[in-house]
């Protein structure tokens, strides 16, 4: 541990980054579902809550019956299936955002603390950082939407108070590195504040660290969206979230296989963009690291 | 000495606590006892001993980094506990021994040489930083670097700049060179020396390379685990050691001529063991003339000629 990511070394970075095929892959299919998310109302062809029952269950353009109209056909209720699917890109970054927000300055303050400080106050946040691990996330995550009962917000902060756990133990250890170093005993000195320490001084050293557990955790949040709307405790209906279709289509499996595979293939392709890019990120900044 | 001492460590003692877990033992270790220095207005004091002596316990109770358990520290004539952190900041301050951990790796040499301004309000804040990158020597095309762009040369003299930029009056050097290659070595010891003269800085130099010591100090202390063994000016000390563990650091020094092999050291095998029993005098298990008495009554520092020493058989 020489040195830690210097960005005297950024020029080089960005041209690594720029070279390693994960990142390129990764990021490039995530710019592209955030820009569908942001530019929804103008891509999604009909509105997404608008129900037709003369049209219900038009299978996508590949099959006999598809009707040019509905390019992916129509679900239960007739509602477009594309204009769905668009629009539910939007819950899923958006979910994935709020959570990361919460759970990052959760996590990072907490990881922060407990590694610079250390003593028996590290004593008292790991213990916290165990508990927290020793919770089952969607066990804990049902029984509060059954108290608070299901809707976005709620789902956004149930899960941003629960999964802040692996920021806490990665920004812990590094802080714990940090710590020592002379460059802070040199602040000390300098009569600097412990805050501006912690998050002016400390924090920026471990960007890279925190960009791929960041990257980890958004498709966790991402699939854990989906699971709970599916099992019917997370977004709920009419808003047309991923993990909602795919519960919604569930009565139709036999007949029309389409209605899972559409929504699940989107959430597979923005779960893997976001592991493609975040692998590629530990792969670019990590040899850096050691 | 007349006037009031610049730096004046009083009986310092300083006693870490070690725990093994949660509910486990604990065991005392001294890193610095009953420790008394003074070093006058724009002198240099030399701190030798080796690893784990108290050095850095020293160096970080001067700062008023740490707190030390008894004794008094005074810098120019004030206590330093007594002391606002914002006098205490423009009166004394450290450069470290390491220039790769001593910069901040993300921040540019220009802020990081401004930062100790930005804290305490300083103004002409750019003049500043230009007039300090000059006085250490340092191209102004740097300002833009980041430390990691910079040799080890350039980075210490950036942690000088950083140092000097609030004008202190006192400089706590904390083996500044021990890093460096021999080449630069000199050249940041010129650079110190300069320095010195032009600010009429006093210095506290912190080191286990004797050479260096010899050349920059007016006096030395030597500290065996935590407790100061000799003081002497430093050329009674190096042309005449008085303590045995000042005699054996200085025959450690290798000889220039190859021919005559490695010194013979005479101290034993045993390393320093702070937790060792402490009935007697602390050097007694690696003391080469050792007498029983050694073993069983503590040493007292005694005043000799030039300065003073921790030891019954010295003259």
């Amino acid at each position: 541990m020489a040195e830690r990511t210097s960005p005297a070394r950024r020029p080089r970075a960005l041209r690594r980054l720029c070279r390693n095929s994960g990142v390129l892959i990764g990021g490039g299919l995530l710019a592209l579902i955030v820009l569908i998310a942001l530019f929804a109302p103008l891509l999604a062809p009909h509105d997404p809550l608008a129900q037709d029952l003369t049209r219900r269950l038009l299978p996508p353009f590949w099959q006999e019956r598809s009707v040019p109209e509905h390019l992916l056909g129509t679900d239960h209720l007739g509602r477009d299936y594309l204009s769905r699917l668009i629009y539910g890109a939007r819950v899923s970054l958006g979910v994935g955002a709020g959570v990361i927000l919460v759970s990052g300055s959760i996590g990072i303050t907490l990881g922060l603390v407990a590694g610079y400080f250390g003593g028996w106050i590290d004593m008292v946040i790991s213990f916290i950082i165990t508990a927290r691990l020793s919770l089952p996330i969607v066990l804990v995550a049902l029984a509060a939407v059954a108290l608070g009962g299901a809707s976005l917000t709620t789902l956004v902060t149930v899960l941003g108070l629960l999964l802040w756990d692996r920021f806490a133990v990665v920004t812990r250890a590094a802080a714990q590195s940090l710590r020592h170093r002379e460059f802070i005993l040199g602040l000390r000195a300098l009569g600097a504040g412990k805050a501006r320490i912690l998050f002016l001084e400390i924090l920026p050293n471990m960007q890279a660290t925190i960009l791929v557990v960041l990257s980890l955790e958004v498709a966790n949040v991402i699939l854990l969206e989906a699971a709970l709307s599916f099992l019917g405790l997370g977004v709920r209906p009419p808003t047309p979230s991923w993990g909602l279709m795919i519960s919604e289509g569930r009565d139709n499996i036999l007949f029309d296989p389409w209605l899972i595979a559409l929504p699940g293939s989107a959430l597979c392709l923005l779960v893997l963009a976001v592991n493609l890019l975040g692998d590629g990120l530990r792969d670019v900044t990590g040899p850096v690291q050691r | 000495m007349t006037a009031v001492p610049m730096i004046r460590l009083a009986g310092v003692s300083k006693t870490y606590r070690l725990r093994r877990g949660l509910f486990g033992p604990s065991q005392e270790l001294r890193a610095v006892h009953d420790l008394s220095l003074e070093v006058a207005r724009g002198e240099t004091l030399g701190l030798v001993g080796e690893s784990g002596c108290g050095k850095s316990t020293a160096v970080s109770i001067m700062l008023g980094l740490l707190a030390p358990d008894a004794g008094r520290v005074e810098i120019a004539g004030q206590a330093l506990d007594a002391m606002a952190e914002r006098d205490r900041v423009r009166l004394i301050q450290p450069v470290f021994q390491n220039p790769n951990a001593a910069l901040n790796p993300v921040k540019r040499i220009r802020s990081l040489i401004a930062q100790p301004l930005k804290l305490h309000g300083g103004s002409e804040i750019d003049r500043e930083v230009a007039r300090a990158m000059e006085m250490v020597g340092l191209p102004a095309r740097l300002a833009q670097a980041y430390p990691g762009e910079l040799s080890g040369g350039q980075r210490q003299r950036v942690a000088l700049a950083r140092a000097l930029v609030l004008k202190p009056a006192v400089l706590i050097c904390d083996e500044p060179t021990s890093a460096l290659d021999v080449s630069v070595q000199a050249q940041i010891i010129n650079l110190l020396l300069g320095l010195r003269r032009e600010l009429g800085l006093t210095m506290v130099f912190v080191s286990h390379n004797l050479a260096v010591v010899e050349h920059l100090a007016d006096r030395v202390a030597v500290m065996y685990l935590g407790e100061k063994v000799e003081e002497a000016t430093t050329d009674a000390l190096f042309r005449a050691p008085r303590h045995p563990y000042t005699q054996a650091l200085l025959a450690a020094t290798l000889p220039p001529d190859p021919g005559r092999g490695l010194p013979e050291l005479r101290l034993g095998k045993a390393a320093a063991d702070p937790f060792a029993l402490r009935g007697g005098c602390l050097f007694a298990p690696r003391c080469p003339v050792v007498e029983p008495i050694c073993r069983s009554q503590p040493q007292d520092l005694r005043r000799v000629a030039e300065g003073a020493v921790r030891c019954q058989r010295a003259g």
